[in-house]
């Protein structure tokens, strides 16, 4: 029996993941089980989900807690999950990630594969859905399952262009994990689960059944859920405060520049406004700026389409 | 925590709570708190904004802040109302409940008809995302006409949510309490007036806010206000308040937009423009819609007058 773990973002489409390799493994003749970890699983925040696959029937109904495999759909959960935790002797992870295995955070005695399935995604989906592209990635790095059966699970799920499209990019992923690579490098032991991760405050201690403090939350930075983040026109701006208003995580803030600074942002709008470049209003208050939070936000957006002036564009987050 | 310089003030509902990315009750609870300040106890019933907010060890609350169960939060509200009369602490703040509609028009209700009933200072202000959102976007007594939940499906059969949103301001003005208003997200110096009057009254009040929730309702994260301003627009969504029983500063959408520009950009209304017979079930909306619009202007007309 092999065991995977997949760890995502909410709406990355873990459990969907998890589903389609458990109907490819049947399409293979094998065993299988799908399932979510129960949670509060909101857009964007670390979801995971499980499969399992046997060629004899499967009577565990446990979580899986010692993978064979583990399905990494967004890199910035190394920093914020345990990915690794649990992963058996030889185990292999597979990251979804530009940079290079060594480069992704993980144990360099880890046996790690690395796959911009984002850009994938992005280039033959259009949409930055990887689901099905890192699919395409397990089987091609682990042999455990036929890119056909992975292709007629993913067909059967979303018929039509759609499917055609996620096939497309499951056979890139496919082809590009399955070419010949150097030698593996090998875990002798299970990798321990690190411990609990910080949740509190510096400082601070956990009483058990009590929330310590108010505002505490803010101690979980959301802003490595986001896929984009808005980028404000400065220049143009008219300060309305929309943007800060409409922000559900208050990632915008306002800071008023003093002194020479202050003098100096004015300057620089008063010419800029002498040559027509932006209008009287923006000039005016050139000594307010407002500040992306990138610790928090999480890029929905909300900001860009209230902007009166369109001064707030979205842009893909480099991860 | 401290405010590092900048002009705005600390955020009663701090950062790095988990709501989703563009979610419509989370702008909604900051606005809120904005307009209420820091001299409140929130009360909150089950809910997303609940779940999001507390994930344990943490608080996304820098006000006193309470949860209990889904039924009963009007019930726990009442008894912090009266704790604080007993102790001759009734200037501390004013005792607020901020529900989702599932815990408010479904489960809530016998609660809070007992809050209202007794006359309680409490304002009772409730998000309105029009299903319970929080498990999946099962159908609510609060969910309109023909939106698809999971336990309301469109199909070969049907439309989806055959039954009409539940009227619940109207409930609450029956019990003859002072102040009853909605607002909508999309219109915050509105929610913020209200806000603000329904926390001065002295007595029960009672908001309804219309939220938007991007994931269940099927838009894209970044249309959540645009969304809400389009439900007043077309007429599906008043703006009123009912103080002392009387119907009052309605908000009169003088050209309505039809209510195809609101329903077309919904996942959830989504089958109305693919299904036979759809276009019959638009038009059965744009009736209520255009009844609705019609029955505010003249609201607003005998007012002016």
């Amino acid at each position: 029996m092999k065991e995977v773990r997949i760890h995502g973002r909410g709406g990355q489409g873990s459990v969907t993941a998890a589903e389609l390799l458990a109907i490819a493994a049947f399409e293979d003749g094998k065993y299988s089980q799908a399932f979510p970890f129960f949670g509060v699983e909101r857009r964007g925040a670390p979801v995971t989900a499980f499969t399992r696959l046997s060629d004899k029937k499967i009577r565990l109904r446990s979580q899986i807690y010692e993978p064979d495999y583990v399905i990494v759909q967004d890199a910035t959960l190394i920093t914020a999950v345990d990915v690794t935790a649990g992963l058996k002797p030889g185990g292999i992870v597979i990251v979804n990630s530009e940079k290079s295995a060594d480069n992704v955070g993980i144990d360099q005695r880890i046996d790690t594969r690395t796959i911009d399935a984002t850009g994938i995604a992005l280039e033959i989906i259009g949409r930055p859905i990887v689901n099905t592209t890192l699919l395409g990635a397990f089987a091609g790095a682990t042999g455990e399952i036929s890119i056909e059966s992975i292709n007629k699970s993913v067909l059967a799920r979303f018929p039509g262009k759609v499917g055609e499209l996620n096939v497309q990019a499951a056979e890139k992923a496919y082809a590009l994990m399955s070419a010949p690579r150097e030698p593996q490098k090998h875990v002798k032991q299970r990798i321990r689960a690190k411990r609990e991760s910080k949740v509190q405050p510096e400082g601070e201690k956990i009483i058990k059944g009590v929330i310590g403090r108010p505002g505490t939350s803010e101690a979980t930075k959301t802003g490595d859920w986001r896929v984009f983040y808005p980028e404000f026109d400065m220049e143009q701006c008219i300060r309305c405060g929309k943007c800060l208003e409409n922000c559900p995580d208050a990632a915008i803030r306002e800071h008023v520049l003093h002194g020479k600074k202050a003098e100096e942002a004015k300057r620089r709008a008063e010419e800029l406004e002498k040559t027509g470049k932006i209008k009287k209003a923006a000039a005016k208050k050139a000594h307010i700026q407002y500040q992306l939070n990138p610790e928090y936000c999480k890029g929905c957006g909300i900001c860009a389409n209230e902007c009166p002036i369109k001064g707030i564009q979205m842009k893909l987050e480099e991860k | 925590m401290e405010n590092r310089g900048e002009t705005r003030p600390l955020d009663l509902f701090s950062s790095g709570h988990r709501a989703c990315a563009g979610c419509g009750p989370a702008l909604t609870i900051q606005a809120i708190l904005r307009a209420t300040g820091a001299k409140v106890f929130v009360v909150s019933a089950t809910g997303c904004m609940e779940v999001v907010s507390s994930q344990y060890p943490q608080s996304a609350w820098n006000v006193p802040w309470i949860h209990s169960l889904f039924e009963n939060s009007a019930a726990v509200a009442s008894g912090i109302e009266v704790a604080l009369k007993v102790l001759g602490r009734s200037d501390d703040g004013k005792v607020v409940v901020i529900a989702g509609d599932g815990g408010t028009v479904d489960i809530g209700m016998q609660a809070i008809s007992g809050m209202f009933e007794r006359g309680h200072d409490i304002c009772y202000i409730c998000y309105d995302n029009e299903a319970y959102m929080n498990t999946g976007n099962q159908r609510s007594g609060s969910t309109p006409y023909d939106a698809s939940t999971t336990t309301s499906p469109a199909g070969a059969k049907s439309f989806g949510n055959d039954r009409p949103k539940k009227d619940m301001p109207a409930i609450a003005a029956a019990h003859g309490i002072p102040y009853v208003a909605t607002t909508s997200v999309g219109y915050p110096k509105d929610l913020t007036t209200k806000v603000q009057k329904g926390i001065s009254v002295d007595g029960p009040a009672y908001l309804q806010i219309h939220a938007p929730c991007n994931i269940g309702w099927g838009f894209d994260s970044a249309k959540t206000i645009e969304i809400a301003r389009l439900a007043v627009e077309t007429g599906l969504w008043a703006m009123y308040e009912i103080v002392d029983g009387k119907l009052t500063n309605v908000m009169k959408v003088s050209k309505s937009k039809p209510v195809e520009e609101y329903l077309k950009q919904q996942r959830r209304f989504a089958h109305l423009f693919k299904m036979p017979g759809g276009e019959a079930q638009i038009k059965i909306i744009q009736d209520k819609a255009s009844a609705n619009v019609d029955r505010l202007r003249v609201i607003a007309e005998e007012e002016s007058r």
